[in-house]
């Protein structure tokens, strides 16, 4: 129905912010699980930020790096990192899925030939691409 | 008849004419069991309180006009089992993220401006005459955009969407979906036409992909998928410009 909005007493209801709680009287999981991703940034910030601090404290001399890297096997930074961690792998596990969205109408993205490539190779791959980058990651962090 | 049940429906009533804010009516209504929740609506309407206000047509899922919230999910009445929600009651309120006009019907005249700009129809530069037959198109070329072309405008994924709920600028899910329809259509010429609403900041970009929007869809059309698809493709078209600022654009 197209409206004369002047004329015509309509009523909006107003969206909460914590719509990702209780979006009109709901709770929608998958509103949650949503926000829950967008949080993880900041714990990967926040990681990025220690990470920086420690990078800095090298400037600083072999000593001051050495007390910094101890404090950082106390509790409460070990739960912080754990927390990171699981954020940072269900963004990464989530984001990755995501990549079977450019594959599954009748135009994928990735093509052979004149052929779309099913989308759950498309996901293998990225998956795949992450678990090797990790591997050189971890290898060149434990052996240098 | 034995096989008749009873189940409460609780429905959100506006009427501006009485009052400023919408208020609650529940109602008791006995239904068969292969009623859906607008066969209630109309029973309602029918025998118990004809001043309920909603809107329909086909009853089939296809015209896309019955589009309400049902317990808390933006659904297609006529294809909502009042069985699948009895014993638990069932509440039914106009889609969310539009404003109400009365009871159960929403003003849709944003969702129909933005359709609009994005010009879901095929524009070619040139018409080539009619003498000249037909734009052929093969399977493989229809198969590119089909699903997407399956929208029959029922609003539900922007009553989904949080992000149309809170920036009403979005040009919104199935707008996109539709415009990205023409511009995979072998025969159309539009894309740049249609570029700067659909990759505007207003366009995809808003997008932050909370997903919802296909979920709830009821054809299938997968408007995410359309939006994720148009920031990859418009993406690399930007990149490709930058880097060979010769190429052919079209
Ligand atoms: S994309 Fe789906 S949910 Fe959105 S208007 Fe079209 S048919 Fe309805
Ligand atoms: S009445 Fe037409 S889609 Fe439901």
């Amino acid at each position: 129905m197209m409206l004369d909005s002047e004329t015509t007493k309509t009523y909006t209801r107003p969206i909460s912010k914590a719509w990702w709680l209780r979006d009109r009287g709901y709770f929608n999981r998958r509103y949650f699980m949503f926000l829950l991703r967008e949080l993880t940034s900041v714990f990967v910030a926040l990681y990025v930020v220690l990470f920086i601090y420690e990078l800095f404290l090298l400037t600083k001399g072999q000593e001051a790096h050495a007390a910094f890297q101890e404090s950082l096997r106390s509790g409460p930074f070990i739960v912080f990192f754990l927390i990171a961690l699981l954020f940072a792998l269900y963004h990464s596990w989530t984001w990755l899925g995501l990549t079977t969205k450019m594959q599954a109408a009748g135009r994928g993205l990735v093509k052979i030939g004149t052929k779309t490539l099913p989308p759950i190779f498309v996901a293998l791959g990225s998956y795949g691409a992450w678990l090797v980058a990790t591997c050189v990651i971890a290898y060149l962090f434990l052996t240098l | 008849m034995s096989d008749l049940r009873t189940i409460k429906i609780t429905v959100l009533r506006y009427r501006p004419e009485e009052e400023d804010e919408p208020t609650e009516q529940t109602y008791e209504v006995e239904f068969r069991d292969d009623w859906v929740v607008l066969d209630a609506l109309n029973h309602i309407k029918d025998h118990i309180d004809g001043t309920l206000s909603f809107r329909w047509s086909c009853r089939m899922g296809v015209c896309g006009s019955c589009g309400m919230m049902v317990n808390g999910e933006p659904k297609l009445t006529c294809a909502a089992m009042l069985r699948d929600y009895y014993p638990n009651e069932v509440r039914v309120e106009p889609l969310v993220n539009f404003p109400i006009v009365r009871d159960l019907v929403t003003d849709m005249t944003d969702f129909m401006d933005k359709l609009k700009a994005v010009k879901p129809w095929i524009i070619r530069e040139e018409e080539k005459p009619v003498s000249e037959g037909e734009y052929l198109q093969t399977p493989d070329q229809l198969k590119d955009y089909k699903q997407f072309s399956q929208c029959i405008n029922c609003m539900l994924c922007y009553a989904a969407c949080p992000v149309y709920g809170l920036e009403h600028d979005f040009v919104g899910p199935a707008a996109i979906a539709l415009g990205h329809r023409y511009n995979l259509d072998s025969r159309d010429e539009g894309n740049q036409q249609r570029q700067h609403i659909i990759a505007s900041k207003e366009g995809i970009w808003e997008c932050t992909y909370v997903g919802e929007c296909s979920v709830v869809c009821p054809k299938h059309v997968d408007p995410a998928e359309a939006i994720q698809q148009t920031k990859v493709a418009t993406t690399t078209n930007r990149l490709k410009s930058l880097v060979m600022p010769w190429g052919n654009k079209k």
